[in-house]
């Protein structure tokens, strides 16, 4: 009863301390609404717009010249009230389709996106079929239960190091039940 | 003199890394004990042989002999000397003899300390090694020989390329290279051990799980390295952008955090036998396309610093590798049986292999992103490009789901638990969670998705600090103090410790990668100096700009003077370098790091009065996962460091090694 208590208010206690570290991580990420619109528009459009004098850099992380240029495009753009499809097609009329990052969604090349999630879900389905195979036969009941290491087999394991190092005597513990 | 004992010493080393393998495998084969003795004695040959050469080459460097081509090409007059003791692996075929000098010297460590242990298997993977040693020289020697000669002597060199220019640049690549080339070492293990026939003893699961941990540890260090450089020399903020060459060092990594766990299963339970061959055997595919991507691969990168023709002669080789992996797989399998079976999905063995294949789906998607511009470009002639979006809608659900596993994995027992179990186990981590998710929500965060992944990355330490405190109470009871008592648990069991401080890492990473993705705040400024400006809660004042003109490059520096609220920040630096032998411009970014965000600056063009936009960032919790790795690597020694071999199961729980006084 006693000790039921003990461990709650550990458990208490830990959460406690994890919440705490998590406000501070939740301190570093608060604001949010300081640029203006527009340039926040234009930002989407930039990262995944690439550069393309400058491999693998979008024109938001390039500071070459030429992606200076683009980036002023499209704020112009916006400004005379393209939206985002059209600025992208004018990039891609431009420089081509490989001036996206995003790859197209479109004709053939939606496959890109659409394998990930097809081989995902037949590779997790055949898993789970085979371990819902296993739990089947796993389920004879031998009434024996496996201790997680978390539990009452590190204390145990604690109390035999203890006892070796010669610092206390366990033999029994009787709160550990 | 030096030169030419660097080019004669080259051939040398390929014919005795062809002798030790050749020589190795007949042993072998035919049980000759004088032969694989001999084979291992010519192995103590190959590094001191490659030395020879590397000296040579670093010596050409640093006396500016224009003579030798690779030295022309990568390095001029007006280097400073520091830059010119490393630059000796910038390009191409320094870099192959780097990766060949560092291999020959871990695979000859391998083989020693494992000979006595592993007695049958280890001619085979002597043999393997020496293979993998023979066409990285063969390269060299009839294709990329860095101590080639010119006819004609040069007046001056070509130079380095100038964004290599970072101190982070002088170890992400050789410690990436180091991390791609060492997978060669657990793959080499594990399939000595499958056609030694001995596959199905678990013998070489030790010796596989520490060279596997090895390798893993060195791919994250060269990843994080990477993304470091990233930060502070791209000027764009960020530190991972799926850039082709990343995926392609991200794809091993992926494959062999899989192996380091999936190892951990057959060393606990002879399962999962033809699994770990599988594994690491990926891995060490992945690891060569790796090399073959960075080397001339078909996909455009930043990485194009040691762009070759060559790449398509990695893409065979990898080819095959992987065949003959599989020819001696099929061979073999039949001595791979598992001695146990998988008894139920709620259970370490269970959520291992989920998360097993979950690695596998999120290295495969990785490799399918990078390479589909290829495909399109060959079926359709169209290139088009494949990018962050892409990666991080496909690949960030994965991975969240993989560090949520992280948190639950550990808790569950082996063999089998029961639902009740498990909801008892996992009962205080997903609380702590949810509470977490509200608290955040409460104090303002409007991100679903930031919110969740928050949540998610944060189960696996609660976990951990609720495991070492009740295990730190525990002994404290006993009458230890906390100290001791937190370090004796430690290492009471460092495997398993271990692997939580590793964790406790990841979730740190885990805590930068969010924070600054979903929370960054960026602006241009166009700045006079003298002007002011803010951005979230800080000011800064545009101070002063400098120009230097150096031997190699000129550079342009803006002063800031940065307060956050009313707090004086100091003094920030931002620079612009142009380096007019390369018409290359690299910036370096002004950066000051707390516990909380990063505030971040970075010039464009200089006008000839200062005037410049300049690129202000607010990225939050990045330092978190800078301060990962170190962390990281701590884990990682804690969970291998040698200690005294417990014979079974009672004795690990005995406090092992240093920390035990008598």
């Amino acid at each position: 009863m006693n000790l039921n208590l003990v461990s709650r208010i550990k458990a208490l206690l830990t959460v406690i301390f994890s919440v705490s570290l998590l406000l501070i991580v939740g301190m570093g990420c608060e604001y949010s609404e300081e640029t203006p619109e527009i340039e926040k528009r234009a930002q989407e459009i930039n990262s995944v717009v690439m550069c393309p004098v400058c491999p693998g850099e979008s024109i938001d992380q390039s500071q070459h010249p030429l992606a200076v240029q683009m980036r002023n495009i499209v704020v112009e753009e916006l400004e005379n009230g393209m939206n985002e499809t059209q600025i992208k097609n004018y990039f891609v009329d431009a420089y081509g389709p490989s001036v996206l990052l995003e790859p197209p969604t479109s004709g053939i090349n939606i496959w890109v996106w659409l394998v990930p999630p097809i081989v995902m879900v037949l590779v997790l389905g055949s898993v789970f079929t085979i371990l819902k195979k296993t739990s089947r036969r796993g389920n004879i009941d031998d009434g024996i239960t496996y201790s997680s290491d978390q539990d009452q087999d590190l204390i145990n394991r604690v109390e035999f190091a203890l006892e070796r190092e010669g610092i206390v005597s366990v033999t029994k513990n009787p709160n550990s039940e | 003199m030096i030169l030419e004992s660097g080019q004669i010493a080259l051939p040398i080393a390929l014919l005795v890394s062809v002798y030790v393998s050749t020589a190795s495998f007949i042993g072998a084969g035919y049980r000759l004990p004088v032969l694989v003795l001999s084979a291992r004695y010519g192995m103590f040959s190959i590094p001191i042989l490659l030395l020879v050469s590397t000296i040579a080459l670093v010596h050409a460097f640093v006396s500016h002999d224009f003579s030798v081509r690779y030295v022309a090409e990568n390095s001029n007059l007006a280097m400073p000397t520091t830059y010119t003791w490393v630059a000796f692996y910038a390009g191409n075929a320094g870099s192959m003899l780097f990766i060949a000098l560092v291999f020959s010297v871990l695979s000859l460590i391998a083989v020693v300390s494992m000979s006595r242990r592993l007695y049958w298997s280890t001619p085979y993977s002597t043999g393997l090694m020496s293979f993998v040693l023979a066409f990285f020289l063969a390269v060299i020697v009839f294709l990329a020989n860095p101590l080639e000669q010119l006819s004609f002597i040069p007046e001056d060199g070509q130079g380095i390329n100038p964004l290599l220019v970072h101190f982070g640049m002088f170890i992400h690549p050789p410690v990436q290279m180091t991390g791609l080339i060492s997978v060669a070492i657990p793959f080499s293990i594990a399939m000595g051990s499958l056609l030694a026939g001995r596959g199905g003893r678990d013998e070489w699961v030790d010796v596989g799980r520490f060279w596997g941990m090895i390798s893993w540890t060195i791919l994250t260090i060269g990843l994080m390295l990477g993304s470091w450089w990233a930060y502070t020399i791209l000027g764009w903020g960020g530190y991972w952008a799926w850039d082709p060459v990343e995926n392609s060092a991200l794809m091993p990594w992926f494959a062999m955090t899989a192996f380091v766990h999936s190892i951990m299963v057959q060393k606990r339970r002879g399962m999962f036998r033809m699994w770990n061959i599988i594994l690491v055997a990926i891995g060490f595919t992945l690891a060569q396309m790796g090399m073959f991507i960075n080397r001339g691969g078909p996909v455009p990168s930043v990485h194009s610093f040691a762009q070759s023709t060559m790449g398509w002669l990695f893409l065979f080789f990898l080819g095959f590798t992987l065949l003959s992996s599989l020819l001696a797989f099929a061979i073999r399998i039949k001595t791979l049986r598992s001695s146990e079976k998988l008894e139920a999905p709620f259970s370490r063995e269970g959520v291992f292999m989920i998360q097993n294949v979950l690695f596998l789906l999120v290295a495969f998607t990785t490799l399918w992103g990078t390479i589909y511009p290829v495909i399109s470009k060959a079926s359709q002639d169209v290139m088009i490009t494949v990018g962050e979006p892409f990666f991080n809608v496909v690949n960030g659900p994965v991975l969240l789901l993989i560090v949520g596993l992280m948190g639950i994995g550990p808790l569950l027992p082996w063999r089998r638990s029961s639902y009740k179990q498990l909801l008892r186990m996992i009962r205080i981590p997903v609380l702590g969670a949810v509470a977490i998710s509200l608290v955040l929500v409460v104090s303002g965060m409007r991100q679903p998705l930031a919110i969740v992944a928050f949540a998610v990355s944060s189960i696996s330490m609660i976990a951990i600090f609720h495991e070492w405190g009740r295990g730190i109470l525990s002994r404290y009871r006993k009458g230890e103090n906390f100290i001791n008592a937190f370090l004796k648990l430690i290492m009471g069991n460092r495997p398993r410790y271990g692997g939580y401080v590793v964790h406790l890492s990841i979730v740190m990473l885990a805590f930068g990668a969010i924070g600054s993705s979903f929370f960054d705040v960026q602006r241009d400024f166009p700045l006079d100096v003298g002007e002011s400006a803010s951005l979230g809660g800080y000011s800064f004042r545009y101070l002063s700009f400098d120009f230097d003109q150096f031997s190699d490059r000129d550079e342009f520096i803006a002063k800031f003077d940065v307060w956050d609220e009313e707090d004086h920040v100091g003094i920030i630096q931002s620079t612009r370098s142009f380096y007019p032998g390369f018409k290359i411009s690299s910036t370096r970014a002004g950066i000051r790091s707390n516990l909380l965000e990063d505030f971040y600056i970075v010039p464009s063009e200089f006008q000839a009065d200062g005037q410049a936009v300049f690129r202000v960032y607010i990225s939050p919790l990045v330092w978190w996962m800078w301060a990962s790795g170190p962390l990281l690597v701590l884990g990682v020694l804690i969970a291998i460091w040698p200690g005294r071999k417990p014979k079974n199961s009672l004795e690990s729980v005995a406090p092992s090694g240093n920390l035990h006084r008598k």
